[in-house]
């Protein structure tokens, strides 16, 4: 009959039975790195693995303080150490007392070697790479629909632009049916033509669970879409072959969002400030005019004037010549002139013995017979 | 692909009034004005009056709404 335990008790008799054994205390191992990771509390954690299994890896805090390389994933490592069972999990791990870096892991190499293949092949040339729209309207997402990038990308397109229609293509994002997957979504993007821009990516994972994005076909359906695709793969820090190949490459799916849509609180504000330029511009335009038909009405009014008096002056001069040159002012002088009842002026010729005439002076006139004539 | 610009281009069209606006005689800088302030409260409206739509392209090409969590 068993006693009924408890899991402390188990885990602790695990414990012991590991950490006594002499094999397991005593580990040479040669493998890759993956998942690094480096604690705040000072401590490394990290993924030893070859092409089947894995191995979880601590490096306490006074001896991660002594290393003096760096450790980054798809790098090969020799390390000694002895496993140890952290009880509150119950997770077995091998806690190093030593390190050494054997260089470059199986996983990087074959990365390098596809990275260059398709490098010399032009794909990641600058002149393939297409514009994308200033002001997309249909954005297909390529993603898992159930992953955090879709996720991420409706909540921060919702905050800047909801004119903008997300169109979800779901894809595997990860395993080994993944990057034929991705593909095939990117084709139907293609097909159904009607897309400004294409955001393909996933959110953060291990080097591992990222690399479909590295797979050839991947990169090759990528480079072959018509539409211009945004490469939004994992963290700041994580590099895919697929963000060398696409038009953009955004850090995650989030800043993919913010780089290629733009924000409409800011177009908001642009237009209330563009609508008080353009009434501020025909008030200008408005008071120019004012100014210029003012300005005209005065010169007109001016130039009326100026050309008044001087017909005025004119006038008089004519009037001064007509005074000076008037029968009245000989007249003045105290001449006077004859004419007939009708006003017609009579010339001595015409003037005979007992007709009557008329006598002008300038103050009056006279009625008178003629008696004589004589030359 | 004309029903898709229309945004941007009423963007395009309201920067072209603002530089245009100047140099146009009377007349048309009030046509010009009277275009751009309806554009630029078009373009507000629709700004205001937006709804985000999130779809799905299903194997048919047809369209479905998206909900997170329908899933």
């Amino acid at each position: 009959m068993n006693n009924v335990l408890s899991v402390s008790q188990v885990n602790k008799y695990i414990k012991n039975l590991i950490e006594d054994d002499l094999i397991l205390s005593d580990i040479l191992l040669e493998a890759e790195v993956s998942n690094f990771k480096y604690h705040s509390n000072g401590n490394m954690y990290f993924t030893l693995k070859d092409n089947t299994a894995a191995i979880n890896c601590v490096v306490f805090r006074q001896f991660a303080s002594t290393i003096s390389f760096d450790i980054y994933d798809g790098m090969n490592v020799l390390v000694y150490g002895r496993i140890t069972l952290y009880e509150k999990s119950g997770q077995y791990q091998l806690c190093l007392e030593y390190i050494q870096p054997l260089g470059k892991g199986d996983l990087f190499n074959a990365f390098e070697k596809l990275k260059n293949k398709l490098a010399n092949e032009g794909l990641f040339d600058a002149e393939h790479k297409k514009n994308i729209p200033k002001f997309p309207q249909k954005i297909a997402v390529i993603t898992s629909d159930t992953g955090a990038a879709i996720h991420d990308i409706i909540k921060v397109s919702a905050k800047r632009n909801r004119l903008v229609q997300l169109i979800l293509i779901p894809t595997l994002v990860q395993g080994k049916d993944a990057p034929k997957d991705i593909v095939r979504a990117i084709e139907k993007a293609n097909k159904y033509k009607d897309f400004d821009v294409i955001i393909l990516g996933r959110g953060g994972g291990s080097i591992e669970d990222l690399w479909a994005f590295n797979e050839e076909i991947v990169v090759r359906g990528i480079y072959n879409s018509k539409i211009p695709i945004v490469s939004a793969v994992g963290h700041e820090t994580d590099y895919t072959l697929s963000d060398f190949v696409s038009d953009l490459r955004a850090s995650t799916p989030s800043a993919a969002v913010e780089m290629i849509v733009p924000d409409l609180n800011i177009v908001r504000d642009d237009l209330h400030n563009t609508k008080i330029i353009l009434k501020q511009k025909i008030f200008d335009s408005i008071y120019y005019y004012k100014k210029i038909i003012k300005c005209n009405y005065k010169n007109l009014t001016d130039k009326m004037k100026v050309n008044l008096e001087n017909k005025k002056l004119c006038l008089q001069n004519k009037i001064n010549l007509l005074n000076k040159i008037s029968p009245t002012a000989v007249l003045k002088r105290g001449y006077s002139f004859v004419c007939d009842e009708q006003k017609n002026s009579l010339p001595f010729e015409k003037i005979n013995v007992g007709q009557n005439v008329q006598i002008n002076f300038y103050n009056g006139s006279l009625v008178a017979k003629i008696i004589s004539k004589s030359e | 692909m004309a029903r898709k610009k229309n945004f941007e281009d009423s963007l395009a069209r309201i920067d072209q009034i603002i530089e245009q606006i100047e140099d146009a005689d009377f007349n048309e800088s009030l046509n010009l004005y009277e275009e751009g302030l309806k554009l630029i409260n078009d373009c507000s409206n629709k700004i205001d009056s937006a709804q985000q739509k999130v779809m799905r392209l299903e194997n048919d090409f047809s369209l479905k709404n998206f909900d997170e969590g329908d899933e």
